[in-house]
């Protein structure tokens, strides 16, 4: 596995915000809305709800559920639903989510990250720390810094799929997914139309991993994105 | 100056990374079809000996995470909060940064060392086991934290690092053998019979595996009644096939292999390699290193023609 680079030419992307002094470092979150219900709510386009609500979409739950103060409720407010779900990001991005059977409330973590950077890519923000380790920190927000130093952002439709989490220990994880961007391209914002030459990953479905840590306060946080050259197919 | 310093600062530098494009990695690339047995990631081990040249037999260390001895308070310190190194966590986010360093601050002027995680990424298991352990936690001189490296681990690292050369089997006929003619069986180039690999933590301990190869091992490939094993005089490596020469090591087919799958018998042979740790008087017990290689063996029946005079 290798270390994402920062450029938007790579794929790699990974941004948020350092959870520490949000909501997330207290359980339950305030304002505790069912993340589940929050999602479905989101897949109605209402783009701007990740972001005033962003203390229900993180995964601040445990993974290991007797860790939890209310193990049940906790897992059910964390725990993603079978099947697809889309999520708008912002203007013009929205991301499609296939949920495993069953899923695992873990892969969350990846996914809110996937979505998160991306929009602070649409947003032109210039950081993304949530949930994230200091390292990890750095990785997201140079990826984020690529895109938005040099006029620069995404459009259209990414696909999450073939979500697991390869790996799991009660206070360490992997987590692994395919994205296909297939259906997004890179547009500058001084234009607003795509850019003629179209990286890498329009082309080509790639592995994104997450290693991620679950923090004394009981938040998982990503202490490392990778992606290797395992294959995804479409 | 503790001798530790410069390597583990070179070691910090790698795990304490300022990510560029293109830049430091944190996980190594992982080289596909690499036959080496362990990559370590995060760590200020050093690998010496027989890691090379040869191939390892898979063997796992039993924890493919643990904790090594790092920079003191003050050192730990010092390079956390230099802003030459620390550039990029500074530009990205100097508050996250001023959260992450209060660690090292709380703990200045106090004695005792940093511990940092490192991993064995030929693992499946290895990173997450990585990310199970915290990035840093401060640990009392002469300690070793719980999932703090042991001598054990050392000498299990050496162990998953230690490569034995791979049997090249040679066969006198080479290409096809005939029914109760004496096949040789020998190994070309099988080089030292002697294997070591020490895995050091500089300035603080190493640990030495020693494997040293056994008497081959033979196997027809078929059973008792269609092969003789000729073996009394194989020794390590067999003795290669010279004309008149006694025959010592190899094998004596019965009977033609016209009614075998693919109509050849599969000749194996293993070399078993023990495994010591050096200078250890209650030794552990590792497995040896086995390693085998095949080869295809047609046999054919001795035409004889029958002429009248």
């Amino acid at each position: 596995m290798r270390r994402e680079q920062s450029s938007p030419e790579r794929h790699a992307p990974g941004r948020s915000r350092t959870a520490e002094h949000s909501c997330a470092t207290e359980r339950p979150c305030t304002g505790g809305k069912d993340a589940g219900v929050m999602r479905l709510a989101l897949s109605g386009a209402v783009s701007l709800a990740l972001l005033a609500a962003g203390c229900a979409a993180q995964a601040e739950q445990p993974y290991t559920p007797r860790e939890a103060s209310s193990p049940a409720k906790s897992v059910a407010r964390a725990a993603p639903t079978t099947g697809p779900q889309t999520v708008a990001v912002g203007d013009g991005m929205r991301v499609r989510i296939e949920w495993p059977a069953d899923p695992d409330p873990l892969l969350k973590v990846l996914t809110d990250y996937y979505v998160g950077s991306r929009r602070a890519v649409v947003t032109g923000a210039d950081r993304y720390a949530r949930n994230m380790e200091i390292d990890a920190e750095v990785q997201a927000t140079e990826w984020v810094r690529a895109f938005t130093d040099t006029d620069q952002s995404l459009r259209g439709v990414a696909r999450l799929y073939d979500l697991h989490v390869s790996a799991a220990r009660s206070k360490g994880a992997q987590i692994d997914m395919c994205v296909d961007e297939s259906r997004l391209r890179l547009i500058s914002t001084r234009t607003g139309k795509a850019v003629t030459s179209q990286p890498e990953w329009t082309r080509k479905p790639y592995h994104q991993a997450a290693l991620a840590h679950r923090g004394d306060d009981g938040v998982w946080r990503i202490r490392a994105l990778v992606s290797d050259d395992e294959r995804c197919e479409r | 100056m503790n001798p530790l310093v410069p390597a583990l600062v070179a070691g910090l530098l790698v795990l304490a990374p300022t990510p560029k494009p293109g830049g430091n990695t944190t996980i190594e690339g992982t080289e596909r079809g690499n036959e080496r047995g362990i990559t370590l990631v995060n760590s200020g081990i050093v690998l010496k000996g027989d890691v090379k040249g040869g191939k390892s037999d898979g063997y796992r260390v039993k924890r493919p995470c643990w904790y090594e001895p790092g920079l003191d308070a003050d050192e730990m310190l010092k390079f956390q909060t230099d802003p030459r190194t620390q550039f990029a966590r500074i530009k990205a986010d100097d508050k996250s940064f001023d959260r992450f360093v209060q660690q090292f601050k709380d703990k200045k002027g106090q004695p005792g060392r940093w511990w940092t995680p490192a991993y064995d990424t030929n693992d499946p298991q290895g990173a997450a086991c990585w990310a199970d352990l915290e990035q840093f936690i401060f640990v009392p001189p002469d300690t070793t934290p719980p999932s703090g490296i042991t001598f054990e681990q050392l000498a299990e690292i050496a162990r998953a690092a230690l490569t034995v050369p791979e049997p090249v089997i040679k066969l006198n006929p080479d290409v096809k053998s005939y029914v109760n003619l004496p096949t040789f069986v020998w190994l070309d180039n099988p080089g030292d019979s002697q294997r070591s690999v020490t895995a050091t933590l500089p300035g603080v301990m190493s640990a030495t595996v020693i494997a040293t190869r056994e008497n081959i091992t033979i196997s027809p490939g078929t059973t008792e009644d269609r092969a003789k094993v000729v073996q009394d005089g194989c020794g390590q490596v067999g003795t290669p096939y010279v004309k008149g020469a006694q025959f010592t090591c190899g094998v004596q087919y019965l009977r033609a292999s016209i009614d075998q799958p693919r109509e050849v018998y599969e000749l194996t042979v293993s070399s078993t390699w023990p495994v010591q740790v050096a200078e250890r008087v209650v030794p552990f017990q590792f497995a040896p290193v086995e390693v085998s290689a095949t080869r295809d063996v047609p046999v054919g029946e001795v035409q004889s023609n029958v002429r009248n005079p």
